[in-house]
């Protein structure tokens, strides 16, 4: 363990820079998206000036360019430099170049027609929502060259092993293929959802189609993708985090532990996203949101061990008291900016981690659902410490990859502080407004925002105005961000590309335990399937028996059927 | 235990304040929790 170089090839540390460039022009379109969608709630616009449409529009390359392709581009990309580096082997970069173009076709070809305006679907894409089956031909494409970079690891992997009789995986590893396992299993469902349901129904093929099985199969995929966007940044907790803050891993058993249960519990947890929905009966919506409150627990053990990494850091830093140890750390120093993103998305996080467990709890459910709360608890979680950690481990991949130093390090280590008050801001404003009634994916500036509406609700604006203030700080915080990224990518390289050696702040545990229980993926995935097969058969067989009938095609423009 | 621990400082090191921390977590959790539980309950 501890710090050591790597010497990847030219084409691996290209694809790298690539998977990271490229998603992060379309991240700052999702995240412009973003800060429209306050001017368009609190009703301050009515029209999107620069890229045109309505609200919907809007709020659909939002939480598509930002929740789903930005985050995959940077699971892939953050596997693709992580696991080799772990390893200490090169990847096969014909098959890693072709799962990274898969993405990039996929994902630019559904940019186009969001912005275009013909997949107005949100970044859910239920149906009876309909879009052009070029956005679901591009999603499909953006998870098949996923699915294909994460086939990438495994000989490597199973490489290793051979050669490694006895030792453990590398944690990053294991944290790795847990990241991919939790979305393969996740994709599937999905996958089905779209090429036998969306896509025929898309093309004109079937007339009508299953809202209930079709809301089912994505939430079998959308929960675990909330465990995938949150396992690469949880890699970065046990991994660098210790490091960057001065000190050692708590406890290594933890760190796996935790991946473990994540791998066991992500999935059959769905139905939870369903509790209002009819057709699937309450005893296994209950079951669901007891599961769902089994996957808080790995996060709890991730709080205490992080915390006891950051106060063994603080103690060696000569911190005194139960909680001198908070004053001891790296929050401002620039050479150490990095400490900043992850840092402020778990302060994020304890806020994000209640709401969760709100939502899972199933009568309380009714007070926040479909209303803004939601929108408000779910930036607490992917829009912060996903975000942060990501942006943070963008920025270090361009830097290690690209052989560049990174430029502008105080605006890089000031921007996440500054995104982080913007966000806190925001989501006050959104959950209070959501517990007084607001709705969520509603234009709220056309009704009730809008004094001129008889539904104008004047007791929400100031929570509709705490949106504006803490969307716009959100946004003067990506854009410092942004201003050191790109500054950083077009700065002169430290010499040539070919020389350059990739190095991570790998942490050292202060408790390494032996943990042969937690060696292997096998027992763990089974148990997965176990729990996934009985918890979501009752499920579909309840929506199979109780949906009659389809649904046409719609469009948010018109209660009148597009065929 | 294959422990890395190699010096007094480490051997002596016990998490008082993550505990502490995390404590007060668990109680900001419940508090939060209640409150929206009795918000619940007052809409009958």
């Amino acid at each position: 363990m501890g710090d050591y170089s790597f010497r990847f090839t030219k084409s691996e540390k290209r694809l790298v820079a690539v998977l990271i460039i490229i998603p992060m022009v379309l991240l700052f379109i999702g995240v412009y998206g973003g800060l429209m969608q306050t001017l368009f709630r609190a009703g301050i616009i009515q029209s999107d000036p620069f890229v045109g449409g309505d609200y919907y529009k809007g709020l659909t390359f939002h939480g598509v360019l930002n929740a789903i392709v930005f985050t995959t581009f940077f699971a892939v990309a953050f596997g693709n430099a992580l696991i080799p580096y772990s390893l200490k082997k090169n990847l096969n970069v014909k098959v890693a170049w072709t799962s990274g173009i898969l993405m990039l076709v996929g994902s630019v070809m559904a940019a186009i027609v969001i912005l275009i305006g013909e997949a107005t679907v949100l970044y859910t894409f239920y149906p009876p929502l309909k879009a052009h089956p070029l956005f679901y031909i591009g999603l499909t494409l953006l998870v098949v060259g996923s699915w294909v970079a994460s086939g990438n690891w495994v000989p490597m992997y199973l490489q290793w092993r051979k050669e490694n009789e006895g030792k453990k995986t590398p944690l990053a590893v294991v944290g790795m293929f847990t990241t991919f396992i939790v979305w393969f299993i996740a994709t599937l469902a999905v996958a089905v959802e779209i090429l036998f349901m969306l896509l025929p129904w898309s093309l004109g093929w079937v007339d009508e189609i299953n809202v209930m099985l079709a809301r089912t199969l994505f939430w079998f995929f959308g929960h675990p993708l909330v465990y995938f966007w949150l396992l690469p940044a949880y890699v970065m907790y046990y991994v660098f985090m210790p490091k960057l803050a001065g000190g050692k891993l708590f406890s290594d058993m933890a760190g796996r532990l935790v991946f473990m249960m994540f791998i066991v519990f992500s999935v059959p947890v769905g139905t939870h996203h369903q509790y209002m929905d009819p057709a699937i009966s309450s005893q296994w919506k209950l079951l669901h949101g007891i599961f769902t409150f089994a996957v808080a627990l790995p996060s709890l053990i991730t709080a205490f061990t992080i915390a006891a990494s950051l106060e063994y850091a603080g103690k060696l830093r000569g911190a005194k008291g139960l909680f001198g140890w908070m004053w001891k750390l790296p929050y401002f120093k620039k050479e150490n900016w990095f400490f900043a993103y992850l840092i402020t998305g778990l302060i994020i996080f304890i806020f994000g981690g209640i709401g969760g467990i709100i939502n899972a709890s199933y009568q309380m459910n009714t007070v926040i659902h479909n209303t803004a709360w939601v929108p408000g608890h779910f930036h607490l979680t992917v829009a912060g410490p996903v975000m942060l950690a990501f942006l943070g481990g963008s920025l270090y991949l361009v830097g290690q990859f690209l052989n560049k130093t990174i430029r502008l390090k105080t605006w890089a280590m000031i921007a996440p502080y500054i995104y982080t008050i913007g966000l806190l801001i925001m989501s006050y404003g959104l959950k209070i407004g959501g517990l007084m009634g607001m709705p969520r994916r509603t234009n709220t500036g056309a009704s009730y925002a809008n004094p001129d509406s008889v539904l104008y609700q004047a007791d929400w604006m100031p929570y509709i105005d705490l949106t504006v203030i803490g969307g716009s700080i959100m946004f003067v915080g990506i854009v410092i961000y942004i201003i050191s990224f790109f500054t950083t990518v077009f700065s002169k390289s430290n010499g040539p590309e070919e020389d350059a050696v990739v190095t991570f702040p790998i942490s050292e545990p202060l408790h390494d335990e032996p943990s042969t229980w937690l060696r292997n993926f096998k027992p763990y995935i089974i148990i997965a399937i176990i729990l996934i097969v009985l918890s979501y058969t009752p499920v579909i067989y309840d929506v199979l028996q109780a949906t009659y009938g389809g649904s046409l095609p719609y469009s948010p423009d018109s209660p009148v059927p597009l065929r | 235990m294959g422990n890395n621990e190699s010096n007094g400082e480490v051997e002596e090191f016990r998490p008082k304040g993550a505990i502490a921390f995390f404590i007060v977590l668990i109680l900001f959790f419940a508090v939060v929790w209640f409150a929206l539980y009795f918000e619940l309950l007052s809409r009958g």
